[in-house]
């Protein structure tokens, strides 16, 4: 959210259109959910690095987003790994416990594909979001010729989301200058007083803002043309054909690779390393 | 094509939805081409409701039931939004709540592109509004950065891009400095001369003298007076009908500079400097100033230089990257300047919280005080504010000069050292911005020091007693 906040002095160091990085995300995030072999996901992670890399110099973003995956992804693969273990402590002795021993092993023995899973999706939403901005998102909607209904409900959505993270500041600011501390702790000690001084007057702010902007956008005739002008015309340039190029191609050879990955084989490399865990045990 | 009538309205009335009383009631007025408008009124007297008709909100957001007889561009009224919004262009109060791009130059050409005028002529319009209202010097710059007064100048810009026949203004002056303010009657006055009507819906008078044409002045929905001609507003005079009203003449009152001020401080602010980030350019560099114990120093300079930075310092909400601040000779922290100091900002909804206008006045005590002190000061502010009325009511429900009063009288509730207030009067009439011009003289004569934001020159030459010149 706080990426719609980017302006035009957030200069994209590849100079690339909304539109390609719209793309590619879409691409070779819908690609990822059809792979599975690790070596052809790592493929894909590094790809999109390099091209993450490329299109942004925030790497304290990126280095957060990526502890907070790795921490989600040890977190979850914990959470089922602990599951596994106490319904087979419960179950000990039946015919189902050797199962939750095995499955638990399994979680263990592939906490990798996940994660591998996941890079590629993230690389390419992080290189959009970081690069994105109102401007450029409700230019992408004008110049991809929206229908009103659905286009004006996102610029109001669009202007809004910038201006409700002013407003959250300056009712900081305001509740701060009252005398009342705005931390977690005092959300946790004092949870009424916390939700009175901050949901009543965020909703009526809020609600007020969104009204008006709203109003305002239909007395400019905001979605009435049908064929609005733009003042800065968006061209699609060589870069962008020449990525989107790239995009689809590497799109095409992961999938074909995939599928001459035999499936027996992946799979019977996945179950050895299962049955090999049990026998050490 | 000069002098057609373009508004024409006979006996116009509107109800509100679930409301019993009329909020206008039986308004008649005509307005030609080339001709200005001005209408004004006390809080409450129905302004913002004709506004509303005429830009077409009403009834088509608003619903309610209007009557009477109300042509606009010869389209009998009520028409579709869509239609009327061809021939009418607005600029509303609260810039923040208009601007729908990111940029200036994009928020200008906006209403441009959705008329599919073409690129060359967008272009040269946009560049013609910027340097209108004197911002070319803006124009790529994000709306994010910008202070309230280069928000209003940039939607004022939008309004003259489009060149629309009929331009309506709400309290266009409310967050413009002096200087752009006499900027906005030449550029009403050349709106004119193209030949569009404009009507301006404001409390602020002396301006719009030699460029309103005609005058309606509205009481509880009510003509309570209509003078045309040239010298309308001068022939408004101060008769029955002016009373509540600002001040048709007003001068830039001549204020100590607070460097000549030989009494002692309150305030000293020491070689501060501060910039937002350390890829932005400093606001202040080792800036310097003492604010008179007893004064009311209002802090002058054009739109965007700095002054609600200024306050947000001198609040402890900013904190310095040099340099400090030191009450009574005392550096403080910024947490202990925000527990000695009441901050009245300019969004009133954001510093109201509880149910009613008591329990909001009780919240603002500082902690400690006695249950009789609390009462006593509560009594004392709801009376001072002519709020009393209105004690058990929700904050929410309350009109904006009712609004603007309670914020003011609830930072008096903290008994605070130094009171700062950005832009305490910005949509108030007369009478409610002589209410807080006396509450501050009061609270200033007994010992307490105030720094006043506002380019209201009423207030300035009611209240301040020094200036502060802040320089972009």
């Amino acid at each position: 959210m706080q990426a719609l906040c980017a302006t035009s002095e957030n200069e994209d160091p590849c100079g690339l259109d909304f539109r390609t990085r719209l793309l590619a995300s879409l691409v070779l995030s819908t690609v990822t959910i059809y792979l599975s072999d690790e070596r052809i996901l790592a493929v894909l992670a590094a790809a999109t690095f390099a091209y993450l890399a490329a299109s942004t110099r925030r790497w304290k973003v990126v280095a957060a987003a990526y502890l907070m995956m790795t921490a989600m992804s040890i977190l979850s693969i914990a959470v089922i790994w602990c599951s596994y273990t106490l319904i087979g402590a419960i179950l000990e002795g039946s015919s189902a416990a050797g199962r939750f021993a095995q499955m638990r092993e399994s979680v263990l023995g592939n906490f990798h594909t996940p994660f591998l899973r996941m890079l590629p999706s993230m690389n390419v939403m992080l290189a959009l979001v970081l690069n994105l901005s109102v401007q450029k998102f409700t230019g992408a909607m004008k110049s991809l010729r929206m229908p009103r209904v659905v286009f004006l409900p996102l610029l109001v959505f669009c202007r809004f989301v910038p201006e409700f993270i002013d407003v959250t500041r300056q009712l900081r600011d305001a509740v701060r200058m009252r005398g009342f501390p705005v931390s977690f702790g005092s959300a946790i000690l004092h949870p009424f007083q916390t939700v009175r001084l901050t949901v009543v007057p965020l909703c009526v702010r809020t609600l007020r803002m969104a009204d008006n902007l709203a109003m305002a956008a239909e007395m400019k005739r905001v979605g009435y043309a049908r064929r609005p002008t733009h003042l800065r015309e968006t061209y699609l340039r060589g870069r962008d054909w020449a990525t989107m190029a790239v995009t689809v191609s590497l799109a095409a050879a992961v999938v074909v690779w995939q599928s001459n990955v035999p499936q027996k084989a992946s799979m019977m490399r996945r179950g050895a390393t299962i049955e090999k865990r049990s026998d050490t045990k | 094509m000069s002098g057609e009538v373009v508004i024409r309205a006979k006996g116009l009335s509107y109800t509100y939805p679930f409301q019993g009383k009329k909020a206008l009631d039986g308004v008649s007025f005509t307005l030609r081409r080339g001709e200005a408008l001005l209408v004004t009124g006390e809080s409450g007297c129905g302004k913002s409701t004709l506004m509303r008709i005429l830009n077409g909100l009403v009834p088509e957001h608003f619903r309610g039931s209007l009557e009477g007889e109300l042509e606009i561009a010869g389209e009998p009224c009520p028409a579709p939004l869509e239609r009327i919004s061809r021939h009418v262009g607005t600029v509303l109060q609260n810039p923040e709540e208009q601007i729908l791009a990111t940029s200036v130059e994009e928020e200008v050409a906006l209403a441009l592109e959705w008329r599919a005028t073409p690129r060359e002529k967008m272009a040269r319009r946009v560049d013609a509004a910027l340097c209108a209202l004197e911002i070319p010097h803006l124009a790529r710059r994000s709306v994010f950065t910008l202070s309230s007064g280069e928000r209003q100048k940039c939607v004022i810009a939008s309004v003259v891009a489009a060149e629309s026949e009929i331009v309506v203004m709400d309290e266009p002056t409310a967050n413009l400095s002096p200087g752009a303010t006499e900027d906005l009657a030449r550029i009403v006055a050349s709106l004119k001369r193209r030949g569009a009507a404009v009507v301006i819906v404001d409390h602020r008078l002396y301006w719009l003298k030699g460029v309103a044409d005609k005058v309606l002045v509205l009481k509880d929905g009510k003509t309570a007076a209509y003078v045309e001609g040239r010298d309308a507003l001068s022939r408004l005079g101060s008769g029955k009908t002016a009373v509540g009203l600002r001040r048709i003449d007003v001068e830039s009152p001549a204020l100590r500079d607070v460097a000549e001020s030989g009494g002692p401080s309150a305030v000293a602010i020491d070689s501060v400097s501060f910039r937002h980030s350390r890829r932005t350019p400093y606001i202040y560099r080792d800036f310097s100033a003492l604010l008179p114990r007893g004064g009311i120093t209002a802090v002058v300079g054009p739109n965007g230089a700095g002054k609600t930075t200024l306050a947000r310092l001198v609040c402890g909400l900013l904190k310095p990257e040099s340099g400090e601040i030191a009450f009574d000779g005392r550096p403080l922290s910024a947490a202990m300047r925000r527990r000695d100091v009441a901050f009245v900002m300019q969004q009133m909804d954001i510093q109201l919280y509880m149910r009613t206008v008591r329990e909001e006045l009780d919240f603002s005590a500082p902690r400690g005080l006695s249950r009789i002190d609390r009462r006593t000061d509560e009594k004392r502010w709801l009376d001072a504010f002519g709020l009393a009325h209105l004690a058990d009511r929700h904050p929410h429900s309350l009109s904006g000069g009712e609004k603007q009063r309670l914020v003011v009288a609830c930072a008096l509730m903290k008994r605070p050292s130094l009171m700062v207030l950005d832009e305490p009067t910005s949509g108030l009439d007369g009478r409610n911005m002589r209410v807080i011009a006396d509450v501050l003289r009061d609270y200033a004569s007994s010992g307490g020091t105030v720094l006043l934001i506002t380019h209201d020159l009423e207030l300035l030459s009611l209240a301040a007693t020094h200036r502060l010149e802040v320089a972009r």
